[in-house]
Order: C-alpha cells, then structure tokens, then sequence
C-alpha cells in the first residue's frame, strides 16, 4: 500500500517579508479509516471491523529545527489538507515529514525566500 | 462495656489535648488536588470576554451542517502572542460522542508566529458537539465548543 502513495504537496508563497507570518498548506494524499464498523444501529455499538489506516505524526522542520508536531488519530480524513503558520525569521527550508501508523515515512520540502 | 472504669478523668483530658492538636493540623494539610491539573477553563460569558479569556479561547470555525461526516473542515485560531516564553502549546480537537474522540493533539512552539490550524476531521452521523482545547504554557487549558449536524456519518 505504502509504494503506491505520492509524496505530501507543500504550498506556500513564493516572495516572503522578512518576520512576516505566511500560511503553510500541505495535502497528503493518505487513506484513512478508523476501521470500526457499527454492529448495532440503535444503540450506536461499534466494533473493529478491518484494521485502521491513519497518519500517525506530522513533523515541521524550519531550518532543521523541530517546531510543530500533529499527532492525528484514526479519525482525520482521508487526504487531509493541514494549514498552518510560521513565521519567517530566516531564508530556510521547511521540511514537512509524515509517518503513518505503520511507520511508513514520506517528506516534502520547500525553500522560505525572502522578497527583496 | 464499662464505661466507668476505662475513661478516668485523666485519660479524657489526655486525649481530649492530642485531638485538639491532631485535628486542626490534618485538616490544614496541604492536599494536592489531582484533577485540577488536567481541568480546563471555559469563558464564563461567551457573549463579553474578559481579555484573558479573549487571548485563550480559541475561535473554532466549523459549518452548522455537514453533508459528509468524513470531511468535515476545520479551523482553529487563537489570538494569543508567540513569545519564548508565553505561548500556545497544543491544541487538542474532540468530540465525545463519535466512537474515536481525540481527533488529534498539534503541538505549537514560538517559530510558528501565530496559532492557525485547519484541517478535516471524521464525525459520526447526527449532532455532535466538538470540542478544542488549546494550552498555554503559564494560563494552563481552554476550552471551546461548536455544535454541528452530520448529514452522513463518516466515522
């Protein structure tokens, strides 16, 4: 399942003010699926129908430095689009990592250059 | 039991002075209060907040309706400084009532200038009420709450 996933996508603007506050939008297209099936409807009983499938962890790196950290549940959607801000203290790279709940690691990165 | 012959005049009077010190030391002891350290706080008055509560509640944007509870978007803001040391630590997304409740907790640190997150979460069918606290590092947890309606469940 792993291999047939494509990288994560990073948006984010091209000419950046230094200190100015930039939105980052990244969309990973992962399934995800809490796995649980409803046994009764009345009384809303669930139970683990077939296993799960989720991203575990988002990790952003600005310049190496770790400086957010998702952790999702089974319960994000299906490629899930995550915006977020930074600010932009230094012409830097931002590298987004993702792990799913198999360990399965895919990256994505993009450079902050400030407008001159 | 012969009351007469145990309690003596003296014995009353010895405990009756190690009661009156026992007593009031016990109950001035310092009991840590377990719960209140995972307690949050909510606005006391949604319609007029107080400025800290307007720095600490976070603003949850989340449609009234959702057509399909495998969807449903998201956003978070929080008008709160991004200092070393003064700042937003997580925000944690739940709802209480859908098989899977913790949606996911998003760590923050000062590099990210301001606390925006948008995402899309997974609700079951029906109404649900979701919850979003956001931590601070010296205010402790807030809370905020924004009810929907499923149209399709997608838990």
């Amino acid at each position: 399942m792993a291999e047939k996933i494509k990288p994560p996508r990073m948006k984010l603007k091209r000419r950046i003010k230094q200190n100015e506050i930039f939105k980052v939008k990244v969309r990973f297209d992962h399934p995800s699926f809490t796995g649980l099936g409803m046994v009764d409807e009345n009384e809303e009983l669930f139970n683990r129908a077939i296993p799960s499938t989720f991203i575990r962890n988002m990790l952003v790196y600005y310049d190496d430095e770790l400086v957010s950290r998702f952790r999702t549940s089974s319960a994000i959607a299906d490629n899930p689009l995550f915006t977020f801000k930074l600010k932009a203290v230094k012409e830097a790279p931002v590298k987004i990592v993702f792990i799913d709940d198999q360990g399965e690691r895919w990256e994505t990165s993009k450079d902050v250059k400030f407008r001159t | 039991m012969n009351i007469d012959g145990f309690l003596t005049r003296r014995r009353f009077l010895r405990y009756a002075s190690v009661g009156g010190i026992a007593v009031p030391m016990f109950s001035t002891a310092v009991i840590p209060n377990v719960a209140y350290g995972s307690a949050f706080q909510l606005a006391a008055n949604p319609e007029s907040l107080t400025d800290l509560e307007k720095m600490h509640v976070p603003k949850v944007t989340l449609p009234p309706v959702v057509e399909d509870g495998s969807q449903a978007p998201i956003v978070v803001e929080v008008d709160h400084p991004m200092e070393p040391d003064h700042y937003i630590k997580s925000i944690q997304i739940m709802n209480f009532t859908d098989p899977v409740v913790i949606k996911g907790k998003f760590y923050f640190t000062p590099a990210n200038g301001e606390v925006y997150l948008g995402t899309q979460i997974r609700l079951a069918g029906g109404e649900s009420k979701v919850w979003v606290v956001c931590e601070c590092n010296q205010h402790g947890k807030w809370a905020a709450s924004r009810e929907t309606k499923v149209a399709a469940g997608g838990c």
